[in-house]
């Protein structure tokens, strides 16, 4: 037998690892400095980010790892979002039963969904992920018992063991971090194991999969799943920062803004999909304040992105680094 | 023929009006090299999906290893231990040649395909990889980028892949086509290393591998068998020097 030579994919997580690390040791970082200085709204923004970069991560695997385009990925967060409120208005408000409940609950809508979004390929199953997401939209808008249109207010925050974490905005933040760092470096682990790279092989040539006897539907579907539960969790701890709850956190336009922040931050990177959702973040709240038209700033730090590397800024701080 | 690997029977399929394949009748035996030739046209490569499972006949059957297989998909038969070689190479760029074969040791793995271990340090994989890469010779290329390969490397990847599953028959879709002289006596060789311990289906334009490996050769002519037999028989077969190899012969 021969004996396996040392070769360089032998370390293959090191450096996503590392990348992981780096962006939560600095996402930490300023979370530590804004409660030092005291600055709420700061910790509170930083909470946000950290929230909406577990989204954009989620859906980061679907578009980088699986290759399945999702246009609808807000309603994933939307809908754990409303599992927080209506569980709330049944006095289910700690994560110990929160969390899996909502995990689950929305990980089932996404594979009964991907069940049949699967079954086409393309610009057909972007559409089809949308018009999922516009049914989940117009379903909550409906549900006026539940706020209806106008949305509704939380009963009140969740606990974890009875204890009131969430309730203070480093609390929030710090909860948000940890979701974060388990979802990144639980996605970028998954990439290297066998059902990672299975799900890569599928998304770069599908028939070879196939023809090597693997059921691509299935790896595909669970991915889907695993990626709408992660975002669901994203989704509560959303409702539990702004406390309240409306149909508007699964717009399209979000689900929109999800794949820019995927795309910008480099669309097979992992860490890239945090790195994005914080720049996204920042212009918004940055030329936000200055103008309405805060979106067209975005816009041209996308073009940038694109014609500088391929709209892939960890690429593009990778040169700037060496 | 009767323990025979691969049976087809009466495989018949249509592209709307165009009918593709007729009443195809087939069998090949344990061990055996069997060659398709035909000209361009002759649905050769549809009669290899039918029989890998991407493409479903119209009616007929698949009998492979003694089960009827004609309505199983692709990857069902995969696991059954058919495996394909394709027209187009057919690999995964982006991975490393050592990846390509991993995964597709992965396909065949008795245990379960999720574990927390990182697929590519696994040492029974990649044991399993380099065994299969050192029977094509491509042990040196382990670390590089599927898409770096010469294009008979990238053919010899493919066989790799089929072997480290242990097939049970190989299918190949001209194997030697777009590879130079000297990489296609290379492949060549390759396969008569392989020959008597995996039956394969071969389809090849090069009519010298088809007569050097060949236990049969079966003609195919538009959709149907015209003629099956040894080598010499069907060399010396005035319908074959006709349709096929008597083109431009005195």
């Amino acid at each position: 037998m021969i004996e396996a030579a040392a070769f360089r994919q032998d370390e293959p997580l090191r450096r996503p690892l590392r990348a992981a690390a780096l962006v939560l040791v600095a996402l930490a970082a300023a979370i530590l400095v804004a409660w030092a200085m005291g600055n709420a709204w700061w910790l509170s923004f930083l909470a946000r980010v950290a929230i909406t970069a577990t989204a954009a991560l989620s859906l980061s695997c679907l578009i980088g790892q699986a290759g399945l385009v999702s246009f609808g990925h807000a309603a994933q967060v939307g809908l754990g979002a409303y599992v927080a409120l209506i569980a709330g208005e049944y006095g289910i408000a700690d994560l110990t039963l929160l969390a899996p409940l909502a995990f689950v609950v929305v990980a089932l809508w996404s594979a009964v969904t991907a069940a049949l979004a699967l079954r086409t390929r393309g610009v057909y199953f972007i559409m089809l992920t949308l018009a999922f997401a516009q049914m989940a939209y117009f379903i909550m808008q409906s549900l006026s018992r539940f706020g209806g249109d106008d949305g509704m207010a939380l009963a009140r925050r969740a606990t974890l063991f009875g204890a009131p974490v969430l309730k203070t905005d480093l609390g929030l933040a710090l909860a948000a971090l940890a979701l974060l760092a388990a979802a990144l470096i639980g996605f970028v682990w998954m990439t290297e194991t066998r059902y990672g790279l299975v799900l890569r092989a599928a998304k770069e040539n599908e028939s070879r999969a196939l023809a090597s006897g693997f059921r691509v539907f299935r790896f595909q579907l669970y991915a889907y799943a695993l990626a709408g539960g992660v975002a669901a969790l994203a989704g509560v701890l959303l409702a539990n920062q702004a406390e309240f709850v409306s149909p508007s956190y699964m717009n399209w336009h979000r689900s929109g803004e999800l794949i820019v922040m995927v795309v910008l931050g480099g669309a097979t990177s992992l860490p890239g999909a945090v790195i994005g959702a914080a720049v996204v973040l920042i212009i918004e709240e940055a030329l936000g304040h200055w103008t309405e038209f805060w979106k067209l700033g975005l816009g041209l730090v996308i073009v940038a992105a694109v014609l500088l590397r391929g709209a892939d800024l960890s690429a593009l701080f990778g040169r700037a680094r060496r | 023929m009767s323990e025979a690997i691969l049976s087809l029977r009466d495989l018949d399929k249509s592209f709307g009006a165009l009918r593709v394949t007729r009443k195809v009748t087939l069998d090949v035996a344990p061990g055996e090299v069997h060659a398709l030739i035909g000209p361009n046209g002759a649905g050769k490569t549809t009669l290899i999906s039918q029989i890998a499972g991407s493409l479903k006949p119209d009616s007929g059957r698949v009998i492979f290893a003694g089960e009827d297989v004609t309505h199983l998909d692709a990857p069902s038969r995969a696991q059954r231990g058919l495996a394909r070689v394709f027209q187009i190479s057919n690999v995964v760029d982006s991975f490393t040649v050592l990846a390509n074969v991993v995964l597709s040791a992965l396909a065949t793995e008795t245990t379960a395909w999720w574990g927390w271990g990182v697929a590519m340090k696994d040492p029974g994989l990649r044991e399993r990889a380099f065994y299969a890469l050192d029977q094509v010779g491509l042990v040196e290329r382990a670390p590089d980028q599927a898409a770096d390969l010469s294009y008979g490397e990238r053919r010899a990847l493919e066989l790799a892949m089929g072997l480290v599953q242990n097939p049970r028959l190989f299918l190949l879709d001209e194997p030697m086509a777009g590879t130079g002289r000297e990489e296609s006596r290379r492949l060549t060789e390759l396969l008569r290393t392989l020959k008597g311990r995996t039956p394969m289906l071969l389809i090849e334009h090069d009519m010298s591998t088809v007569f050097a490996l060949a236990d049969r050769v079966t003609v195919l002519v538009d959709g149907a068998v015209a003629i099956t037999g040894a080598p010499d028989v069907v060399r010396a077969d005035r319908i074959v020097r006709e349709a096929y190899l008597g083109e431009g012969e005195p």
